[in-house]
């Protein structure tokens, strides 16, 4: 969940706050709790609207500048037409996330990060499994343009 | 950013990476603890907290009306002559203001125009002046019976010209000697009265009643 929260607001200060705050309303109404899914996908359904709260709030008040988190700090280009290292490709993975729109993101780390089912990201994100599919597949070839043009090697 | 106009590129690094995203994050030490601390319930207060103010004004209400229900107001008595009073058979002054002899209780009493005063009333006046008797206090049926030299003379209320016994209630004296007065307060059967002080007062006391007594010496 922190990981989540870490990787999809990219502020660890806010994520933190948010984790705090998915967790409390999780304890608040787990007596609401109808089991119409697991536990899992409940609390990420919770963590979902926090995080989409986060983000829009921190928009409105303009203080996000992006690459604010310091795990971010984008390591030196390797050499042109060679094949990026695991850890630059998570270093540019990380900014060409957060050039994705909040909920494309959002699928993005649930599918992937997360291993949920396009079924459970439907409970989660409250839409069809069929839009969220289109939207992850969409978002991969995007991700794969920006990590080249931000390291310049091959993924 | 723009679309791609590609979809078969082999992606498995980027999705292999997607899933170890933020592997070496940790969450800041102690949120648990903050968690249960936010989600902590307030403290309860005791049931019977709720209840301390209104079951206070309660027997705060309950004892005022026991109180007030049970408290007897004490029956007084008071005697006063009204100025005017005519010169007495032996000559002495009775309206001039002159200092008199000490009272039986060793106050200083006044000789004038309300005749001897102690400090609870006139004990002494002259022929021709007007007695007033006060009754005030008491909580039940309240009368007042005069006597001269020990003989019934008046039963307020009952006897004609008695006055209102909250307000007016006197007589002009007309002959020396010791009148007695008595008031009564109660709600007892009245005994069978004798017209005869000491034995009618008894017979009141007995049957229940409180009483207050004066007696005023007439010369």
């Amino acid at each position: 969940m922190y990981r989540y929260c870490r990787e999809a607001l990219h502020d660890a200060s806010l994520a933190d706050d948010v984790h705090q705050q998915v967790f409390i309303e999780a304890h608040r109404d787990l007596p609401m709790f109808k089991r119409r899914s697991t536990v899992r996908t409940w609390i990420f359904g919770i963590a979902r609207h926090r995080v989409l709260d986060a983000a829009k709030s921190r928009r409105r008040k303009g203080h996000y500048t992006g690459g604010g988190d310091p795990t971010t700090v984008p390591d030196p280009r390797p050499p042109p037409g060679e094949t990026i290292d695991d850890a630059r490709l998570r270093q540019a993975l990380r900014h060409c996330l957060d050039e994705l729109h909040d909920r494309v993101r959002i699928a993005v780390l649930l599918r992937f990060q997360q291993g949920f089912t396009f079924e459970d990201m439907a409970y989660v994100c409250q839409e069809k499994p069929g839009t969220l599919q289109a939207q992850v597949k969409r978002a991969l070839p995007v991700l794969k343009l920006c990590i080249e043009g931000r390291t310049g090697g091959a993924v | 950013m723009t679309e791609p106009n590609t979809g078969t590129e082999p992606l498995s690094r980027i999705e292999a990476a997607l899933e170890h995203l933020g592997e070496e994050l940790e969450p800041p030490p102690g949120w648990e603890a903050r968690v249960l601390a936010a989600t902590a319930p307030p403290p309860q207060r005791r049931w019977w907290r709720w209840l301390a103010a209104p079951v206070g004004a309660l027997a705060a209400v309950l004892v005022f009306w026991l109180w007030s229900a049970t408290r007897v107001v004490a029956l007084v008595l008071e005697v006063t002559a009204e100025r005017g009073a005519v010169r007495g058979a032996d000559g002495e002054r009775g309206d001039d203001g002159e200092r008199g002899e000490r009272g039986a209780d060793g106050e200083r009493g006044e000789r004038g125009a309300d005749g001897e005063r102690g400090a609870d009333g006139v004990r002494s006046a002259r022929v021709g002046q007007h007695l007033r008797v006060h009754i005030a206090g008491g909580s039940g049926h309240r009368m007042v019976w005069i006597y001269h030299n020990n003989e019934i003379m008046k039963r307020c209320p009952g006897d004609a010209a008695c006055g209102d016994l909250d307000g007016d209630l006197g007589w002009t004296v007309d002959s020396i000697g010791t009148y007695e007065i008595v008031a009564l307060d109660g709600d007892a059967m009245l005994p069978a009265l004798r017209g005869n002080y000491d034995a009618d007062l008894a017979a009141a006391r007995t049957a229940g009643f409180t009483t207050s007594e004066k007696k005023v010496k007439v010369r």
